[in-house]
């Protein structure tokens, strides 16, 4: 059995509420910070524990937070994204549904080493009922002495608000986020200023993961060189994996970062194998955006080693043989998927979502679903594939936010690992069955 | 050391801060990078990509693709604006926007002048790879407006006129919704232009970089055989106006980015009412009453007809009984030929203007205190300041390019305190709202003037080097009964504190009034409180403080400056001074004037008693304007003789017994000088129509006819005259003046003056006046019998007596003057929305349609004057400012019942 630092507790009869969680020994990272250390302090500890931000970029979390402009008599603020939007990534849910008060505790913690008395979670309208359990939480939270004015006789004060978004997939990105937090439209901002610059109200801001908020718990528990020791390299502590697709156990895993994608698929204590004994085709790692790989790199890398659930290791051999970690949406497809199917499902996705500010992606993401329709209703010609390639090389990078480039990474990984596929459809269309089948069958309208 | 970035691996000099847009259109050309969501007066956007450069951070390092608009330049960057694959990808991207675009360029409004046609034209887009797809082509236009129209299938999402709506006149009337593909421009709560809350400023058509928003004019399909670059003549801010003409016609106008004072903005008034120009209403020929008609003339038979009245006049009775008004409409040197007229030819001080009715207390209260009048400050300013308090001004209706910059500092965050009984659009971004009873600024300005001594925030270094009579001043202010005030003016004391203090604790402060402070019996009084408020508070005197007037024409500031003054001649040299009268005599050759002359007021009074027999009017409506009507169609009524020189048949020019049709500010040349002393050329756009001609060949013509030879109207030639005369234009040159004028003082070397009284006062030392509160006779006298307050105020779409507004779509928007009424007294009289009221004041009466509104407080009413049905100044008083003689138009005891 690995290492776990956020989901120990999980199978807990009533940790979902107060008194469990304390009698488990919640609390005591706010207990520790606020009475024997300074914020300076807290935020050197998870700098030591090379915690890196969860939300999929990977950021490291302890210079993220020393990035934060501290302009006297400027309000700072601490926002947790908790818009899990992306399509395969469900494991923030699964925290704060099972232990929402591990939240609770790492927005108070991750808040007074940042100085921020005013902090907000901003969770996706989908999750309706989870920001319900939050807001139960922070009742008790407050009812208990833990949020509010003056916490535990320390001085430090701080105000803890559950704001719920309205079902853009745009809001997960940092500044569309704070644009939305703000009561604006859902639009990313523009960089520089960055929001540890300028952020909500324009005010030094930082956005971190739920996860990330999280894994502050156990690091100001045990000390960051402690955290340090999970893990592999700079793959520190414990990442929560959210498995789907074609396996005998899809769900949440807490994993020890470090070990094989093959044990990961393979052994009874996570996915339990592929469904049906079929053969393994095709992993999305990270989420719906990350680049897709075939069994054969998924499992090891282009040098012929074991792939590992790291960082690193994912995304050796870069965008031509490698992936990314991403968000811990590990989507595995067996010998019987349709890889052109399922991309036309996820540019279905990037299509919908993007917000239309920037041309490349306003226009680009709808020609991409397109043109991949036509390509499965069997209307489709060799030119597609490179007209394909075409958008997505104009969309990625090309954007203010990263939203092009997970519509644009996809397709191109889909082509540059399956091209056979496409021209497959393109050259047999007799192939194609079920298309208008699936459209009505999901109700949807074609595009 | 300077730093240093490449394009195309050529080294340049980079600033700080600076985008890599800005860095390569400054090296290398504007039209280098296309762009289309970029525009110069909005914020940088990056939403459309066309912009992207390839960026390496080092020499032979890996290029990124970067959108140039918002990307700061780093130093030692190599930036490689058009290399193959930028090149491409920017037809990429266009070619994605023509997917939803339609290709009917032959046949759109804005063929050969669409920013999407050119840059796609730039890009060498020849084909687009896409078949035919969802699109917006079947979006149906909204010509619902007066004059704003849209046609949203040829929308392209770059969002410019939504942040034009936002970032340049604050009214956030258009927005995006939707996502993604779906996203389209919407207008309010997705209605149409004519039901939003669109001000009709036009920011939004002339950002659209298509044909999605426009104009009824088609301002941007205009291809014009010539624009001429002019200033609009509505209000003091002074826009300037790109006039596109084509035979010999006004086609539309826009704003010039390149303009100082409105940078690619200006309101409806200026970018849209000009159809008056050529209005059939419009007075084409001389004209003599006969037999009670009026009788169309030659120049020549009304030339001698006026000139022979003139002689026997002056022979019978004296120069004193003829009077001029002159009009703060005409140009500077038309004024001063005017005032040159009155006091060289026929021999009189009686010359006047409506600076009278508007901000002759602003001039005197200031000239005493800090010895001019002027405002101290530059528009510009506003963009240093940490505090505006605005007192008795409605800018965004009166000032609308000044009130929406207002607007964007206040909402930067910056305080903002405004001292008006109405909550006019301001108030809305405002700290602080005093709502004080029309008629009690005196009383507010004391209080605040306690509270700031009180609080200890005087700025004694600046008291005591800078100005005199402090001592004094602080002993009347703390005996000052501050209950009292507080009861008279109705404004909470503590908030008044608040204000003062806010005020006081700012960095810079700034003061803006309007005729709010000097349409009441204590305007002179008023103005020189708020004189001492700067004064006190050491905001006088470098960027981002003052007292700044707005001025309410566009050059009332310069009819002053000329001398249409019965007391200053040109360049305000007082006339009760020999020395003065020497200097004129000498100037002009000839013998001056000595006696004091009639302020427009008391030419009503000279007139009924007879020790007046004629008048010449320019541009002013006297009898729609000016208050208590009865009393000034009597005195005009009993006149031997009333010239009357217009535009159109005003309420006054029915009364003439000659009208001579002048030209408007597109049919000639000269300069105005607008609120921030800033000294403009107008520019001729066409030719005058019909017979009419430039009022100042008017004057020129009857000054050859009466004897005294006058060289014809021409600027250049007029203002080296005034250079002559007047101190601060001892350097202005017609030549010299360029696109953004100058502002006065102008030295003789050229170089202009943005900030007044940076070391010392122009009097030398700043000189603190008080004067404690006095309320209006009129209350004292009629506030019993008339319990109601009328305050008479103006609104955005029309300008003034509406003789020109009225004859343009503007009459579409607001089609008549309405009696704003709060609901609690609505109620009590028992009037409903949209019914007659008749009000009454001591004076006579009016009927009126009621408009019930929060914007006024119990007891108080406010209307317009800008519709000769109405003639509201029928109940307004004689009463005025006690210095000044400007009428009190601002408190009119009435009562009220339904009709």
């Amino acid at each position: 059995m690995g290492k776990k630092l956020l989901l120990k507790n999980d199978h807990i009869t009533g940790i979902q509420g107060y008194d469990v969680y304390r009698r488990e020994g919640g609390y005591a990272s706010v207990e520790k910070a606020l009475k024997t250390m300074t914020p300076e302090a807290v935020v050197e500890e998870v700098k030591k524990s090379g915690l890196r931000g969860r939300g999929g970029a990977g950021f490291p979390t302890g210079m993220k937070w020393s990035f934060l402009a501290k302009p006297p008599g400027v309000a700072r603020y601490l926002v947790c994204n908790a818009d899990e939007s992306e399509p395969g990534t469900f494991k923030d849910r699964y925290l704060m549904e099972r232990i929402p008060h591990l939240l609770i505790e790492g927005m108070i913690t991750s808040s007074f080493a940042l100085g921020a008395n005013t902090s907000y979670i901003y969770i996706r309208g989908e999750y309706y009922y989870v920001a319900r359990i939050l807001e139960k939480a922070i009742d008790e939270a407050y009812a208990n002495g833990w949020l509010g004015q003056n916490i535990l006789g320390s001085g430090y004060s701080l105000d803890l608000y559950v704001q719920v978004g309205a079902g853009a997939y745009i809001c997960g990105e940092e500044t569309a986020l704070l644009e939305s937090l703000e009561g604006k439209r859902g639009n990313p901002r523009i960089k520089p200023p960055f929001p540890a610059v300028a952020g909500l109200y324009g005010c030094p801001t930082v956005v971190n993961n739920v996860e990330t908020i999280a894994a502050v718990v156990p690091i100001v528990n045990d000390g960051g060189d402690e955290y340090a020791k999970v893990g592999i390299g700079k793959s520190t502590g414990t990442k929560l994996i959210s498995a789907s697709g074609h396996i005998n156990k899809p769900g949440v895993y807490e994993i020890e970062m470090g070990i094989t994608v093959e044990d990961f698929i393979y052994s009874d204590e996570y996915c339990g194998g592929i469904r049906n004994g079929k053969k393994l085709k095709a992993v999305v790692a990270g989420g719906s955006s990350v680049p897709i790989l075939p069994a054969h790199l998924i499992l090891k890398t282009s040098a012929g080693e074991k792939r590992l659930m790291s960082y690193e290791s994912l995304a050796d051999g870069g965008f031509a043989t490698g992936t990314m970690l991403g968000s811990g949406g590990f989507i595995v497809m067996d010998e019987d998927t349709s890889i052109v199917k399922n991309l036309w499902n996820f540019t279905r996705f990037y299509h919908h979502e993007s917000c239309g500010q920037c041309s490349p992606c306003r226009e680009g993401t709808g020609w991409m679903e397109k043109i991949l329709h036509r390509i499965l209703e069997g209307h489709g010609s060799m030119s597609d594939v490179d007209l394909l390639w075409d958008i997505q090389g104009k969309i990625e990078g090309k954007t203010i936010c990263p939203l092009g480039d997970a519509a644009a990474w996809p397709v191109a990984a889909a082509i540059r690992h399956f091209r056979s596929e496409f021209e497959d459809y393109i050259k047999n269309p007799k192939n194609i069955r079920d298309v208008k089948h699936y459209y009505r069958l999901n109700n949807l309208v074609e595009a | 050391m300077s730093k240093i970035a490449y394009i195309d691996n050529q080294p340049f000099e980079m600033k700080d801060g600076e985008t890599i847009l800005s860095f390569i259109k400054r090296n290398s050309g504007e039209d280098l990078v296309p762009t289309l969501c970029d525009a110069p007066n909005l914020d940088p956007y990056g939403a459309c990509r066309v912009c992207s450069v390839d960026v390496a951070l080092k020499s032979d390092g890996p290029v990124k693709a970067q959108a140039s608009c918002h990307t700061p330049v780093m130093e030692g960057s190599y930036i490689f604006p058009s290399t193959p694959r930028i090149t491409k990808l920017r037809k990429n991207i266009v070619e994605l926007v023509l997917t939803d675009h339609p290709l009917d360029c032959l046949t759109c409004e804005v063929n050969n002048n669409c920013e999407l046609q050119t840059v796609a034209a730039k890009v060498g887009i020849r084909d687009v790879r896409y078949p035919a797809g969802k699109n917006h082509l079947d979006k149906k236009k909204d010509l619902s407006h007066p004059y704003m129209t849209s046609d949203f299938s040829k929308c392209i999402n770059c969002a410019r006129c939504v942040r034009a709506c936002d970032e340049v006149q604050g009214q956030f009337v258009l927005s995006m919704a939707g996502r993604g593909f779906d996203s389209h421009i919407i207008k309010g709560m997705n209605t149409t232009f004519n039901e939003s809350d669109c001000v009709s400023c036009g920011a939004c058509a002339q950002a659209c970089p298509t044909s999605a928003i426009s104009d009824v004019f088609e301002s941007k399909s205009v291809v014009p055989q010539e624009k001429v670059r002019t200033v609009c003549t509505y209000c003091g801010v002074g826009c300037n106006l790109d006039v596109a003409v084509a035979d010999n016609k006004v086609k539309s106008i826009q704003a010039p980015f390149d303009a100082d004072v409105n940078e690619g903005h200006t309101c409806l008034k200026g970018r849209y009412a000009f159809s008056f120009y050529d209005h059939p209403d419009r007075l084409r020929e001389p004209m003599i009453k006969k037999n009670g008609k009026f009788e169309e003339v030659s120049w020549d038979e009304a030339y001698d007809f006026i000139a022979s009245r003139f002689t026997e006049i002056k022979k019978t009775y004296g120069p004193d009984y003829i009077a001029g008004i002159s009009s703060a409409r005409c140009t500077n040197e038309e004024n001063y030929l005017m005032q040159k007229f009155m006091r060289v030819v026929i021999g009189t001080n009686n010359i006047d203007s409506c600076a009278r009715v508007c901000h002759s207390p602003t001039a005197i209260g200031m000239q005493r205190t800090f010895g001019t009048g002027a405002a101290t400050n530059s528009i510009i300013d506003l963009q240093y300041t940490d505090c505006m308090m605005v007192i008795g001004a409605n800018p965004t209706a009166s000032h609308p390019v000044t009130g929406a910059k207002m607007k964007q500092v206040a909402m930067k965050g910056k305080t903002l305190i405004i001292i008006d009984p109405r909550k006019t659009e301001l108030t809305k971004y405002a700290q602080f709202h005093l709502q004080l009873r029309p008629g009690t600024n005196a009383a507010v300005l004391n209080m605040m003037l306690y509270y700031i001594i009180k609080e200890g925030l005087e700025d004694k270094a600046f008291i005591e080097s800078r100005t005199e009579g402090y001592e004094e001043f602080k002993k009347e202010i703390l005996a000052l009964n501050i209950p009292e005030l507080e009861k008279v003016s109705g404004v909470d004391r503590n908030l008044v504190r608040d204000a003062a203090v806010a005020y006081a604790s700012a960095k810079n402060a700034m003061s803006f009034h309007g005729l709010g402070v000097t349409e009441h019996s204590q305007g002179t009084f008023t103005v020189m409180l708020i004189a001492d408020l700067a004064m006190i508070t050491g905001n006088i005197g470098r960027r981002g403080v003052g007292v700044n007037p707005l001025r309410g024409q566009n050059n009332v500031q310069g009819a002053a400056d000329m001398g249409c003054q019965p007391y200053q001649g040109a360049g305000y040299l007082d006339l009760k001074d020999p020395e003065v009268i020497s200097k004129y005599e000498l100037f002009y050759k000839s013998p001056f004037p000595k006696e004091i002359g009639y302020k427009i007021p008391e030419m009503y009074d000279a007139s009924l008693n007879d020790r007046l027999k004629a008048v010449w009017i320019i541009g002013e409506d006297l009898v729609q304007t000016d208050p208590n009507t009865h009393h000034v169609k009597k005195a005009l009524e009993k006149l031997d003789l009333l010239i009357v020189q217009e535009l159109f048949m005003s309420e006054t020019a029915k009364m003439a017994h000659v009208i001579l049709p002048g030209a408007s500010f597109l049919e000639k040349s000269g300069t105005f000088t607008n609120g921030e002393r800033r000294i403009q050329r107008v520019n001729k756009v066409v030719d005058p129509v019909g017979n009419t001609k430039a009022d100042g060949q008017i004057i020129v013509d009857l000054m050859n006819k009466m004897g005294y030879p006058e060289p014809d109207y021409d600027p250049a030639v007029q203002l080296k005259e005034i250079s002559g005369i007047v101190p601060f234009f001892k350097g202005v040159k017609w030549e010299e003046l360029g696109i953004n004028g100058k502002q006065w003082p102008v030295l003789e070397d050229g170089s202009d003056t943005e900030i007044l009284h940076l070391d010392t006062f122009k009097r030398g030392k700043g000189k603190f006046i008080h004067n404690a509160f006095k309320e209006t006779a009129e209350i004292v006298d009629h506030g019993k019998e008339f319990p109601y307050i009328i305050t008479t105020v103006r609104e955005l779409e029309h300008y003034n007596s509406g003789v020109m507004t009225r004859r343009t779509r503007n009459s579409r928007i607001l089609k008549e003057d309405v009696l704003l009424i709060n609901p609690e007294d609505a109620r009590k009289n028992s009037i409903g929305d949209g019914e007659l009221v008749t009000v009454e004041s001591a004076r006579g009466e009016i009927v009126i349609k009621a408009k019930i509104s929060d914007e006024m407080k119990s007891g108080v009413m406010s209307t317009t004057f800008h519709f000769p049905e109405i003639m509201m100044n029928v109940i307004t008083s004689s009463i005025s400012d006690s210095e000044a003689k400007c009428p009190e138009y601002k408190v009119v005891a009435c009562r009220i019942r339904k009709k």
